[in-house]
């Protein structure tokens, strides 16, 4: 039977054109695989910074002087053209995305997610307060993202083992050593009361500086503790009088420490050191105690008059915009925006884990000082060259006396009696 | 003498209470509602006087006069605008009185933050006459001495009103029965706006008193409030006598327990004290 096919398979044009398709086909494939993985410049119009703050609510006047501070740094950025990004290769401006989490840490959390996962912010700043900060640093090391807290400085906030959490300013427990410090100075100070009410950080605080006055061997002959917002602390006061103490510490919000000031110029309490935290700097206190104030000494995280570079320049400009002095949050507010841009400019990059890495790096002078992230004492990231100082108050104004070298008056001691 | 000072501090602070206690009590004794917008009432006649001081130099003490009417005007419209149309709307007592307490949280959320946005939520105050003096040997600034002395005057005041004039046998009356008050011929609409008026100019007179002696800020009236709950439970709702009462327990217990026990414990043993009440007398100590 006769069957009418080649002896071959393909003829060999036929072979010549698979041959040419096999090749062409080859060579688009490796064409486009090259152009898919060949690096692109990536392109990029502007930074965008979001945070949270407790806009309304009790810290809404806090949390607006944070927002201003955060303001002022955009705007000064921006009237520059932007940061340098290298990744990008120009500078990018600022675009700052900001809501009101009323001071609730359950809707700052939702509020972060919504930053990181819809808004897809490039860097997240800090929310107002401790408690907030707290509960918002959580997400941000679900998402890898580093986050400062410029005014969250409760110590269990770093003992947690994050990787993402950096603090903007100084620890509660270097609250404490700084007055410590000073009572250690002090020989004739033996006898020490301290009175705190059950404010978060007040109790904090209260703990650190009943452990530091254990330590140098001082009589803490006095130590109560009594609800926030107590109406009436004549009794209490009353009781630590019988115990006729050398100094006196009362930590409390601004509101305790004003009736707690009141009742010890009442009963006529007059140790050699009367010291007070925390809002001892908000001119709110001194206004409402007038003269009454004159010689009480109080816990001071930033002044004015402190000799750091960029930071009388930022004064000035706050007044300008603002009308005010800047109180303590702007300035934590200001320097945590500084670190951002040296965080970034070192990075070179926007992506999160490069500028966690320069943060770690970084070793800067802000408006409050030099600045360096490092493990102390189980707490990471702090500040390694954290300073607090003691201030007092000489005719109607808060002056530096403590720690010496950084002194802008010369201290009242022993505290002169009421007013 | 240090039984004699716990004793007097204990006084004062159960004067200033009283006065904001009594307010409240007659209030949701009266008209049955659930006043939470009462310690905002405070708060607003506290920033009244620390404005008038601050910008106009007014007398604190003067200036009661001021948070006095304006506790009016604010009654007035709390009056017309809130309770009239509730009362209104609801079908019986028991409505009114839950929706009340909807409607009154609603007001203090709206005084607390118009407080917010006027004049932000900083801590403010003043000091006014804080100079001890001696009342039987034992130091008292002179403030705290003048504002109990207001204090009870106001409690008295109020007493007498209630007991010995036709309007305040009216608001007894009232109390007691509001359908047979309304039968013996008793206008009802201008004695709830009397209660009402008494109730918050009560308030802004305490308001007034306590801008001198504490930092004020716009959630200040909370805790307040809570201490005139308290009071009011305690001493019975409505009840003038069990309202006073009820201040005397708080203020001893916060200045004795403080001194003996610690300050720790006063909120405590103060309202564990309200709890055993309330068990042997649900109604209240004085409850008619």
């Amino acid at each position: 039977m006769t069957i009418l096919l080649s002896k071959k398979a393909i003829t060999r044009t036929q072979a010549i054109i698979v041959i040419v398709i096999i090749l062409i086909a080859a060579i688009a494939t490796g064409v486009y695989f090259a152009l898919i993985s060949r690096p692109q410049t990536p392109t990029k119009n502007e930074i965008v910074i979001g945070c949270s703050l407790s806009l309304s609510g009790a810290n809404s006047a806090q949390a607006t002087n944070q927002l201003n501070a955060y303001k002022l740094w955009v705007d000064q950025v921006n009237e520059k053209g932007g940061l340098f990004v290298r990744e990008y290769g120009t500078r990018l401006p600022i675009r700052l995305v900001v809501y009101d989490d009323a001071g609730d840490a359950t809707t700052a959390v939702k509020l972060y997610e919504k930053l990181i996962t819809e808004d897809k912010v490039d860097v997240l700043l800090g929310p107002y307060s401790s408690a907030v900060f707290f509960a918002v640093s959580t997400v941000a090391e679900k998402y890898h993202m580093p986050i400062i807290g410029p005014t969250a400085a409760s110590n269990d906030i770093y003992t947690r083992g994050y990787n993402y959490t950096f603090i903007g300013q100084q620890t509660v427990s270097n609250w404490a050593d700084a007055v410590v410090s000073y009572i250690n100075s002090k020989s004739d100070l033996q006898k020490i009361a301290i009175a705190a009410s059950s404010f978060r950080v007040a109790m904090m605080m209260a703990s650190f500086v009943k452990e530091g006055i254990e330590g140098i061997d001082r009589e803490l002959i006095f130590y109560e503790e009594y609800p926030t917002g107590t109406q009436d602390l004549t009794a209490l006061v009353q009781k630590m009088k019988d115990n006729n103490p050398d100094a006196v510490i009362s930590l409390g919000t601004l509101a305790d420490n004003v009736l707690f000031v009141r009742t010890c110029k009442e009963l006529n309490v007059n140790p050699k050191f009367f010291y007070i935290a925390v809002g001892y700097d908000a001119p709110q206190l001194l206004d409402t105690l007038g003269e009454t104030a004159e010689g009480l000494c109080g816990m001071i995280t930033f002044h004015v008059k402190l000799p750091y570079p960029g930071l009388e320049e930022f004064v000035e400009k706050y007044k300008s915009k603002y009308g005010l002095l800047p109180p303590s949050e702007c300035a934590d507010a200001y320097t945590t925006c500084q670190i951002y841009q040296a965080a970034i400019e070192s990075a070179n990059s926007l992506n999160p884990e490069s500028i966690k890495e320069a943060l770690l790096q970084l070793d800067i002078m802000t408006i409050k000082g030099r600045f360096k992230y490092g493990e102390v004492n189980g707490a990471r990231w702090i500040n390694i060259y954290q300073v607090t100082y003691v201030g007092q108050v000489q005719n109607g104004t808060v002056e530096l006396i403590w720690p010496r070298a950084y002194a802008t008056s010369e201290e009242i001691y022993p505290k002169p009696p009421w007013r | 003498m240090i039984q004699l000072s716990l004793f007097l501090y204990g006084l004062i602070t159960a004067g200033i209470y009283s006065l904001i206690a009594l307010g409240f009590s007659l209030s949701s004794g009266t008209l049955h509602i659930l006043n939470i917008a009462h310690g905002d009432f405070v708060m607003i006649g506290a920033y009244i006087t620390y404005w008038l001081f601050t910008l106009y130099n007014v007398n604190p003490l003067l200036s009661i006069i001021f948070s006095f009417s304006a506790s009016l005007i604010i009654a007035f419209f709390v009056d017309k605008l809130v309770i009239n149309p509730l009362e209104l709307k609801c079908k019986n007592i028991e409505e009114f009185h839950s929706v009340s307490v909807l409607v009154f949280f609603a007001l203090s959320m709206l005084l607390q933050n118009m407080v917010f946005l006027l004049w932000g939520a900083n801590y403010v105050g003043y000091t006014y006459l804080d100079t001890p003096i001696l009342i039987l040997g034992v130091p008292i600034a002179a403030i705290r001495l003048i504002i109990a002395i207001v204090a009870y005057l106001c409690a008295i005041t109020l007493h007498l009103f209630l007991f010995e004039t036709y309007t305040g046998t009216s608001i007894r009356a009232f109390s007691q029965n509001k359908e047979r008050a309304l039968l013996i011929g008793i206008n009802v609409n201008r004695l709830r706006f009397i209660i009402l008026g008494i109730s918050v100019a009560l308030a802004g007179i305490a308001g007034s008193l306590i801008s001198a002696l504490y930092a004020i800020f716009p959630a200040i009236g909370g805790s307040y409030l809570i201490r005139a709950m308290c009071i009011a439970a305690l001493g019975g709702l409505g009840s003038m006598k069990g309202a006073i009462f009820g201040s005397i327990i708080l203020g001893f217990s916060e200045s004795f327990v403080t001194f003996y026990i610690g300050s720790g414990l006063q909120d405590l043993l103060a309202y564990s004290v309200l709890v055993l009440i309330l068990l042997v007398k649900p109604s209240g100590l004085f409850a008619r």
